[in-house]
């Protein structure tokens, strides 16, 4: 389960993810540099001719080829979610993954135009099937939000079909089918003026999804133009009642997860606590700008209440955000809040901080390339000092 | 002629306006589809909504 926004203005996108996983399943922040044409690609489960790619960075389930959520060297941000359709994706064989059709349309878009045309054409040809889950037969389709600087596409697919939608201001999506009959692509085995929410499950829920929906729209609603990457980050760590957290805020205003027993929906919220089952692994903030501008982008690990989001200029990301070890520090800091609620607020007492810290000094150096350089190599140190002052 | 108002109806619009004003700072917390309220643990709801389509 997951959530993922964007919202266009008139000089950017900023974008945001927050990818819900299972539990125990290790997420780790990578990039990849360019890699020429040739060749075969191992993907999760399937072989392919490989086009080559642009650098990337995403975040990826460590098991698995595929990202969760990413962006290029080209200013294309890409993340999936999981939707619920009529159709059993355990009828089809294995074949890509949403997750790897993200990979794929970060390794080969130029644009989000581009990306789209990428990404609905390999899920022609090959189709989306085989497990999503390192420990079960758990296969799903994916809906898809794709954002550069000028604009962005809303995804929705079941199978090999699929309809898209351009995005004007912004859109949020999440584990539900979104579209109706306001799709404006698909592709050619649906019938112009099909509603695709006639897709959806009848037997799953949307209410789940429905109130991180409320949430992220409203976030989406206040526009780009309003909106900074800090506020994205206020509603990542979402509890249900309000935004919060935005670096540089009071590090003691904290909103608690909602209590265990918490009823009706109230459980279901952005920064995503169901325990045992998921919780959020990992998320990632971006802004993106018109070429010649710097390419910003901000990853967390583990829940976003119980971490940081460490400020980055890609392709240049940290490499300690590449390992397991990470991963399972910010995790520590996740089980903690999820056995006792009351401990995000020592967390974030550490935390705030130097998150806030980090933002600024990133603020800072952003337009200055060889000062860019500096600070990347010196924000891990920060980081670190922080996890180790919480005994992780 | 004018419309006298006791101050219950006074109080009774006040707070009238203030539900409203709530709901539309909060317009889908509880949307309106489908059943809006669940009586299981999240976990068992969530683990019911991924198991739907296991075969």
């Amino acid at each position: 389960m997951c959530d993922t926004l964007c919202a266009v203005g008139r000089k950017r996108t900023l974008f945001a993810k927050n990818s819900n996983r299972p539990r125990d399943e290790v997420q780790v922040v990578e990039s990849h540099p360019r890699r020429p044409t040739g060749g075969s690609l191992r993907t999760t489960h399937l072989e392919l001719p490989d086009a080559g790619a642009a650098a990337v960075i995403g975040s990826r389930p460590a098991w698995m080829w595929g990202f969760e959520h990413g962006i290029n060297e080209h200013g294309v941000a890409i993340g999936n979610e999981r939707i619920f359709t009529t159709d059993d994706p355990h009828d089809a064989p294995p074949a890509l993954t949403g997750m790897d059709v993200v990979r794929l349309g970060l390794e080969r878009g130029r644009s989000a135009d581009a990306a789209i045309d990428v990404m609905t054409a390999l899920i022609e040809e090959h189709g989306q099937g085989g497990r999503c889950s390192e420990h079960h037969d758990d296969p799903y389709w994916s809906s898809f939000l794709v954002a550069d600087a000028h604009g962005a596409w809303v995804v929705e697919t079941s199978g090999r079909r699929w309809v898209a939608r351009a995005v004007e201001d912004g859109a949020a999506i999440s584990n539900r089918v979104t579209l109706g009959v306001d799709w404006t692509r698909s592709s050619a085995d649906v019938a112009p003026g099909t509603d695709f929410s006639h897709l959806i499950d009848p037997n799953v829920p949307t209410e789940p999804s429905d109130v991180r929906l409320a949430t992220t729209r409203a976030c989406v609603t206040t526009g780009a133009d309003l909106l900074t990457p800090r506020d994205l980050v206020a509603t990542m760590r979402h509890h249900g009642r309000r935004a919060w957290g935005a670096p540089g805020d009071d590090p003691s205003d904290v909103d608690l997860p909602q209590p265990a027993g918490a009823p009706g929906w109230d459980a279901f919220t952005v920064c995503w606590h169901i325990v045992p089952v998921e919780s959020t692994a990992a998320s990632m903030i971006a802004e993106l700008l018109p070429a010649g501008g710097p390419l910003r982008a901000w990853f967390a690990l583990g829940s976003p209440c119980a971490s940081l989001y460490v400020p980055t200029f890609p392709p240049e990301v940290p490499e300690e955000l590449a390992s397991a070890h990470t991963w399972a520090r910010f995790r520590a800091l996740r089980d903690r809040v999820e056995v006792d609620r009351g401990a995000l607020t020592p967390i974030r007492a550490v935390l705030g901080p130097v998150e806030a810290r980090l933002w600024d000094d990133a603020d800072a150096v952003a337009h200055d390339p060889s000062r860019r350089e500096t600070f990347g190599r010196a924000v891990w140190q920060a980081v670190d000092g922080a996890l180790t002052r919480l005994g992780v | 002629m004018r419309t006298t108002v006791t101050i219950d109806d006074e109080l009774a619009a006040k707070a009238e306006e203030l539900l409203i004003d709530h709901e539309l700072r909060q317009p889908q917390r509880h949307p309106v589809v489908g059943e809006s309220r669940v009586a299981i643990a999240p976990d068992e709801a969530l683990n019911a909504m991924l198991s739907t389509q296991a075969v």
